[in-house]
Order: C-alpha cells, then structure tokens, then sequence
C-alpha cells in the first residue's frame, strides 16, 4: 500500500509541477516543466504494468517450470524506455532551438503567448 | 523465390522501408541527395499506388513486423482506408519535392533526409495497428516536420517551430497517458485486440477505459487542429517557409484518420460517453474559425493556412457524422483538399520570391480547388456531403455549417487573389511541372470520379464493420519460411 500511495503522489506532484512551469511562459520554464512532464508521463506508464517488490521483469532462459505469478509485466518497461529515448531527444532538440532563439533576440522573455 | 514474389510479400511494409532508405542514402551522399530524394520518392509513390490497387481488388493485407502474431507482435495493416490516405500522402510529397528540386533557392542542408523521415513518419503512422507504434511514428512524423520547419529559418521561424515543439510534446505525453491507461485496464495495444477487450471489460474498469480512449481523442483533436486547440496551426504554418508547409498538409489528416479509426473501431466501447458529438461540434467550429480566418487574411501564407484548417474541419465533421454517404465524401475530399492546400502554400513560395508573374493560372486553380469550386474533386466531395447530411433532418444543420465555411473561404481567397501583382519572373519548369501535378492531381480525382467514388464507398463499409478489420489482424497466420 505505501508504495502505490508513495509511487502514485510522486506522479501527481511530478505533473502537477510541470503543470505550473508550462503555463508560466517563459521558454526556460517550458522546457523545464516539458522535462518534468515526461519524467511523470515515464513512472506513470511503469506504474500501469502494475509493479511489485522482489520480482522481476525477465524470465531466465532455462527456468524450468515457472509461474507467472512470480514475474511483473516487461512490456511497460520496454515502453518506458523507447518513451524516455524519445523524450530526451525532444527536450535536447527544444534546448538546441532555445539557444538557437537566444542567439537571434538575446532574450527569452516573452517566448510562450 | 523472384524479386516480385518478395516484393508482393513485403508490399505492405516498402512505404515504411523505402523512405528510410532514401533517407539513409540522401545522408551518406549529400552530393547525390536529388537524384537518390527523387528515385526514392517515385518508389514510394508506386508501392502506394500498388496498396490501393491491391484494396480496390480486395485484399487487406496485413503484415505481420518481424513474423509475431498479431496481439504479440506489432501488425501493419493496409486496408481501403490506410491505403488511401497512402496514395494521397505520396501524391502531395511527390509534387512538393519536384517543386523544391527544381527550385532557384538552394534546399537547405539535410532537406531531403528530413523529408523522406516525415514521409516515412506518416506512411507509418496511417499503416499501423498498434496504439503504441502509433505514437513512435508520430514521433518520427514529428522529428522531421521539425527539421523542415526549421529550414531556412528566419527568426520569427524559430519562435514558431519553438510552439509547434512544445506543444507537440505536450501532446506526445497527453498519447503515452492514454497509451498506459488503455495498456493498464486492457492488458494490450493491439487496434483490434483492443477493440475486442474494451466492451467486454468489467463494469469497475469501464471509467477508466472511457478516459484512454478519450485522451487518445484528445490527441487526436490536437493533431488535426480542431478548435479549442487550433491556436497553433496558424502560428506555425503561417511563418515557416512555405515549402515545408506545403509537406505539412498531410499532417492534420493524420488527426482525423486517427478520430476516424478511433470512433469505428472502439466506440462501441464508449457507451453513452458522446465522442461522436464532440467531434462533431469541434469540426463544425473549426471550419466556421478557418473561414473567418481566410477572411482576415492578407496574404497568400495566411490563407492557405486557414485552407489547411478548413479542410481539416470539415473531415472532423463528416468522419463523425454517422453518414455513410457524407464519410465517403470525406474520403474523396482527403486527398483532393491536401494536392489543392499544398499547391497553394508553393504558389505563396512563387509569390515570396517574385516569381508568380506569368504563372497567375496555378494560383486560380489551386485557389478554385481549396475552396471547393468545379472542376476540381473537392466540388464534388462536397456536394456529395451535403446531399448526404441533408438526407437526415438531424445532420441537416451541417450544410449551413459547410455551405457557410465555404462561403467564407472564397471571399477570403477572392480578396487575397485579387492582390497579388501581376508583375514578377517566372518560374522554372519544375516548379510548373509540380503545380501541374498537385492540381492535376484533384482534377484527374474528379475526372475519374466514378471509379475513386467505388472505392471510398467500399471503404467506408469496411469501417463500418470492424469485424472483419478485427479477423484479418488477429487471423493473420506468421509465414511459414520468410522469402
């Protein structure tokens, strides 16, 4: 219980301050709060393969018999990690255009209207 | 094994594979780019052909990535519908590259690689069956309209690719949301495997399937530029170069086939939620904003930005007016409205660089086709439409709303039109060529109407039964020994 309750504020508090940073409209904010969101978005996708403690993802090769009882979903987890792949890339490519803007008007102020 | 027995074998994912290896060349040898950009595209364009042909036959073929069964692996499927949106998808990309090879100014660097990545982006996303790889194609999609929005950047292009990124962002987290819900409550992501698990979930998770599905709407509504969240379509079509915005036509379209796979597959799984209604008033109000927008427009930019956004409206009406005659149209009008939205964009590129001169007949004809005037295929989408709204005393309000927006439009185009100087160079023979090909392109729909009319008839049976979209993707049986 205390890890759903803990894995589950974390998400609102992450998405919540991201809320607050995209609607302030200043680039720099933006992209922090963009930063913020995705890292929300990525623990709630991990969160709805719906994790426990003490088991894994992967299955040996030669296991045996198995239960999958005994094992947590690795689909979510692959999804996570093409989602932060691409994420990380978007917010490397947002910061390039940034600096790029930066360049031309030397002032970030009034990016977002 | 013959190379055509595997190219029939693979058809249905080259429109994915060739672009990307147009892209990979065009990189490894800028030098070559054009003449590699263009054998690709021509590629391209005839595999799309062969998928609507091998439709038209009756075939939906359904390929299964990496030979997985389909609710394990990942299936493509090209049915009427995909299909179409294929061949329309290759017929504007075609006519906006030849106008862009045969260009004064020089592309910019990495053009072509970044143009064959938008391509491959939404052969992809129109292809796929599968909620997730939905979202990695749009992504791709994305990666690529960046670059071209950036090419040739001025300053005020910058800003504006800036909005476009982040609310793009904004909406790539609204999709992986909506892909972790569904995954969450239905235990897949499979199109169809979702459509056959939705209804029959337990009423405790029925909330939770209704709000997936209606933030993938949302996603959705946000793509096509429907009217609460239309504010930056025209902030970025309207300020990056007019030739990058000419690729972007299709994109919006995108929106809408999604609303249209969306509300066929799993309404059923809605309920009483009203998804239909929703889209219905956001297209309605989209293409009555479009109109009014073209009228306040003062230059050619402007108001084929609104074009795009007009069309995009009234697709989101028709998709989700539960007319089987008016759908149809909308399938019609899909290709026509984007070859007539793009040719006007290159048009404004002509009148940019003082070149529209002598070519005033190209701007009539792309103006004449985006407003929906005859000869051109987007008159007869229309009037279809409305003979089919107005066959219900319920939808008739529609025609007002589509007869209106097009009013508006005409004025708005009439106005800007009747600016544009006479005086100017001319422009270089492929740059006609591809004009030549996009209106073309609407007018040879609408010569061939009979045939095109058949087709997007039979695709919208298909739509309205899922069941055998269901089958196909989930009967597909893995070959036995890969050619």
């Amino acid at each position: 219980m205390t890890l759903e309750l803990m894995l589950a504020s974390q998400i609102a508090i992450l998405v919540a301050c991201a809320l607050y940073c995209l609607m302030r409209g200043r680039l720099f904010d933006v992209i922090v709060g963009i930063t913020l969101l995705s890292y929300g978005v990525n623990l709630f996708l991990f969160a709805m393969g719906r994790p426990a403690p003490d088991k894994a993802p992967i299955v040996p090769a030669h296991g045996g018999a198995l239960s999958p009882a005994d094992y947590v979903d690795p689909l979510p987890q692959a999804l996570v990690l093409t989602a932060i792949v691409i994420g990380f890339a978007m917010t490397g490519l947002m910061v390039a255009l940034a600096l790029r803007r930066k360049q031309a008007d030397g002032d970030d102020a009034g990016a977002e209207q | 094994m013959t190379v055509g027995s595997v190219l029939q074998v693979h058809l249905a994912v080259l429109p994915i594979l060739l672009p990307l290896l147009t892209a990979t060349l065009a990189l490894a040898w800028p030098r070559a780019s054009r003449p590699i950009s263009l054998l690709g595209a021509l590629a391209v364009l005839a595999a799309s052909m062969a998928l609507v042909l091998q439709a038209a036959g009756g075939v939906q073929t359904v390929y299964l990535l990496g030979n997985w069964q389909a609710p394990f692996g990942i299936a493509l499927m090209a049915d009427h519908v995909s299909a179409w949106a294929l061949l329309a998808t290759a017929w504007v990309l075609f006519g906006v590259l030849v106008f862009s090879i045969g260009g004064a100014q020089d592309e910019g660097a990495f053009f072509h690689p970044l143009f064959h990545v938008l391509w491959m982006g939404v052969n992809g996303a129109f292809l796929t069956a599968d909620v997730f790889n939905l979202f990695v194609f749009f992504e791709v999609m994305l990666v690529g309209s960046y670059g071209l929005a950036l090419q040739g950047a001025s300053g005020g292009a910058v800003g504006a690719s800036l909005r476009y990124v982040a609310i793009n962002l904004a909406g790539s987290a609204l999709f992986l949301i909506a892909a972790g819900v569904l995954y969450g409550v239905s235990g897949t992501l499979s199109f169809a495997d979702l459509a056959v698990r939705l209804p029959q979930l337990p009423a405790a998770d029925r909330p939770l399937a209704v709000a997936g599905v209606g933030l993938l709407s949302v996603v959705f509504l946000l793509k096509a530029a429907a009217l609460p969240l239309s504010a930056w379509l025209p902030q970025t079509y309207g300020r990056i170069a007019p030739v990058s915005a000419a690729a972007f036509t299709l994109l919006t379209k995108l929106g809408a086939y999604g609303l249209l796979r969306l509300m066929t597959l799993w309404g059923g799984a809605l309920g009483d939620w009203p998804l239909a209604g929703i889209v219905l008033a956001c297209g309605a109000g989209t293409l009555l904003l479009a109109g009014f927008g073209a009228l306040a427009s003062l230059s050619l930019t402007q108001v084929a930005t609104w074009s795009v956004l007009s069309s995009s409206g009234f697709l989101m009406l028709v998709f989700a007016s539960a007319s089987p005659q008016a759908a149809a149209a909308g399938l019609l009008y899909l290709p026509a409205s984007a070859v007539c939205a793009s040719a006007l964009f290159l048009v404004a590129d002509l009148q940019r660089r003082n070149c529209l001169g002598a070519s005033r007949l190209w701007l009539l004809a792309a103006a004449a086709g985006v407003a929906g005037l005859p000869p051109f295929a987007t008159f007869i989408a229309k009037l279809q439409a409305l003979d089919g709204v107005l066959a219900s005393p319920v939808l008739a309000w529609m025609a007002l709303v589509i007869l209106l927006g097009g009013l508006l439009s005409v004025v708005g185009l009439a106005r800007v039109g009747l600016r544009v100087s006479n005086r100017g160079g001319k422009a270089s023979l492929s740059e006609q060529l591809a004009l030549a090909w996009l209106c073309g392109g609407a007018l040879l729909l609408s010569v061939c109407a009979g045939p095109a009319q058949r087709y997007v008839s039979e695709a919208v049976t298909q739509m309205a039964t899922p069941d055998a979209y269901i089958q196909a993707v989930l009967g597909q049986a893995p070959m036995r020994s890969v050619p």
